[in-house]
């Protein structure tokens, strides 16, 4: 094949661009996460972050970061497994295995990283992994990967599920995956009958927390603690660039294994490690969870409510939603963009999804509002979307 | 219930298609089924007739015709 042949065969196909004349993907932030968010130098109120408990932009994050920074520098270059690892790695590591309820933690450089390094240290070609069929791309590739048959299940469906299992006997280990929230909806996994099904099938439950992690559960720390298990035997896994603020993924578990996966995980070891201000700006979000989730907590869920109240009776099509997470159904692609255009016109940056990121004609946009806002600047979220209410 | 009756009815349960299915129905273009769906319903179908279909004949899957007809010639 020519080079020109190869980069003809990689070319992005911009034909909703050219439709609908508005591209929603990879604006130019010009601010922090603050109450406006300025794009191109015009203030937009931002429902798009997944900045859920509104601390990205905080002082004290901030300040911890900077702290970091003067102390060890803006990176130690190095994976963690050669001399990459601050101390903070270790000592954070414990804090956050204590705020999630397991023994044990390791940080990636990315919870995407984190769930694909994560099967392949872990699964081999006679396993079965069994994943619920709206996990997230992470998940599936990572499970793509390893080779061995994979057993997609209807989502949230606990009987699906368990079909699938009553076939997976014949395989060396088994793997049931799944998220806790689902994002692009705000679905919870049903995750203590899943660990129940999983014990009764000898089967090995893997979380990926990213969207519950800060969110839910009583004091913020997540599917666990939401779910009231005790004693959880499986794996745990998070992103901490959504409610945690930074960035990095998570591996949570058994000490034995999260030393086996630092030893073994080719993803962790050959990649390097998450700098020291990032692990800072974390130690000083779980603290602020700690002493304040209360409070934040609270802001969250009653913007979600204001606005999901909102929205149903402007008479658009909301999903029902166990999370701080508002989506309203949008149609085809070509329309759901064409939405998100007019909010974008109108000041208001949310997220489409499209096709294949969910079912074909069923683009939802969802907002997330964070609990940073103010509220005189929902209501005139509001008021906007009022203006774009179907007829 | 016959073969193709069972396999629209494996579609229906392992699928988020709502559309009724009928034996010419196009997998893509008529039901919307992605290729998840299509390797839920392909696990069914094994899970149902105790047998492990190919992974190169699931990738030739276009219609529910096909997939009647591969099962009914080769696997059963
Ligand atoms: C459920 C889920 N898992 C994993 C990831 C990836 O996390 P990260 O951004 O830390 O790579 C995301 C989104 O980014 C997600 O939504």
């Amino acid at each position: 094949m020519s080079l020109k042949q190869f980069y003809d065969n990689h070319i992005f196909d911009d034909s909703l661009k050219q439709k609908t004349l508005f591209n929603p993907y990879y604006v130019n932030v010009q601010s922090g996460l603050d109450d406006a968010l300025m794009i191109d130098g015009k203030e937009f109120i931002n429902l798009a972050a997944n900045n859920y408990l509104g601390l990205a932009n905080d002082e004290r994050l901030k300040k911890a970061a900077i702290n970091a920074i003067q102390k060890y520098g803006q990176s130690l270059c190095a994976t963690p497994i050669a001399s990459g690892c601050a101390d903070l790695f270790e000592s954070l590591s414990q804090k956050i295995s204590n705020f999630v309820g397991l023994e044990s933690s390791v940080f990636y450089p990315s919870c995407y990283q984190a769930n694909n390094g994560l099967f392949q240290a872990i699964a081999g070609k006679d396993d079965v992994i069994i994943i619920d069929r709206f996990s997230h791309s992470s998940l599936v590739e990572g499970a793509r990967t390893v080779g061995c048959k994979l057993r997609p299940f209807l989502h949230n469906n606990m009987a699906s599920l368990e079909k699938n299992l009553q076939h997976s006997s014949k395989h060396k280990q088994i793997f049931v995956v799944t998220e806790s929230v689902f994002s692009t909806e705000g679905s919870i996994a049903p995750f203590a009958g899943i660990v129940e099904l999983c014990k009764r099938y000898d089967a090995v439950p893997v979380i990926d927390d990213s969207h519950g992690l800060g969110v839910i559960g009583k004091r913020g720390r997540g599917i666990i603690e939401h779910a009231g298990i005790v004693n959880y035997e499986g794996i745990y896994t998070a992103s901490l660039g959504k409610a945690m603020a930074n960035q990095g993924g998570v591996v949570c578990g058994k000490k034995s294994l999260i030393d086996y996966l630092k030893y073994n995980s080719s993803h962790l070891i050959y990649s390097t490690a998450i700098t020291p201000s990032i692990l800072a700006g974390i130690q000083a979000v779980i603290e602020i969870i700690e002493s304040e989730f209360d409070v934040i907590g609270k802001r969250m869920w009653y913007y979600r409510n204001k606005l999901r109240d909102a929205l149903i009776e402007f008479g658009f099509d909301v999903k029902h939603a166990e999370a701080p997470i508002t989506s309203i159904l949008t149609g085809s692609s070509e329309e759901t963009i064409l939405f998100a255009k007019h909010l974008y016109q109108k000041g208001i940056l949310a997220t489409p999804f499209i096709y294949p990121s969910v079912p074909e004609n069923q683009g939802v946009i969802r907002m997330i509002v964070g609990a940073n806002l103010k509220e005189p600047t929902l209501d005139k979220a509001i008021e906007i979307l009022k203006t774009l209410k179907p007829i | 219930m016959n073969l193709e009756e069972k396999i629209i009815n494996l579609i229906k349960e392992n699928s988020n298609c709502k559309s009724e299915i009928y034996r010419h129905s196009n997998i893509i273009d008529d039901l919307n089924i992605d290729s998840f769906d299509r390797l839920m319903i392909v696990n069914a179908i094994e899970d149902e007739y105790s047998i492990e279909v190919n992974t190169s004949d699931i990738e030739k899957f276009k219609t529910v015709n096909d997939i009647v007809i591969a099962i009914e010639s080769r696997y059963l």
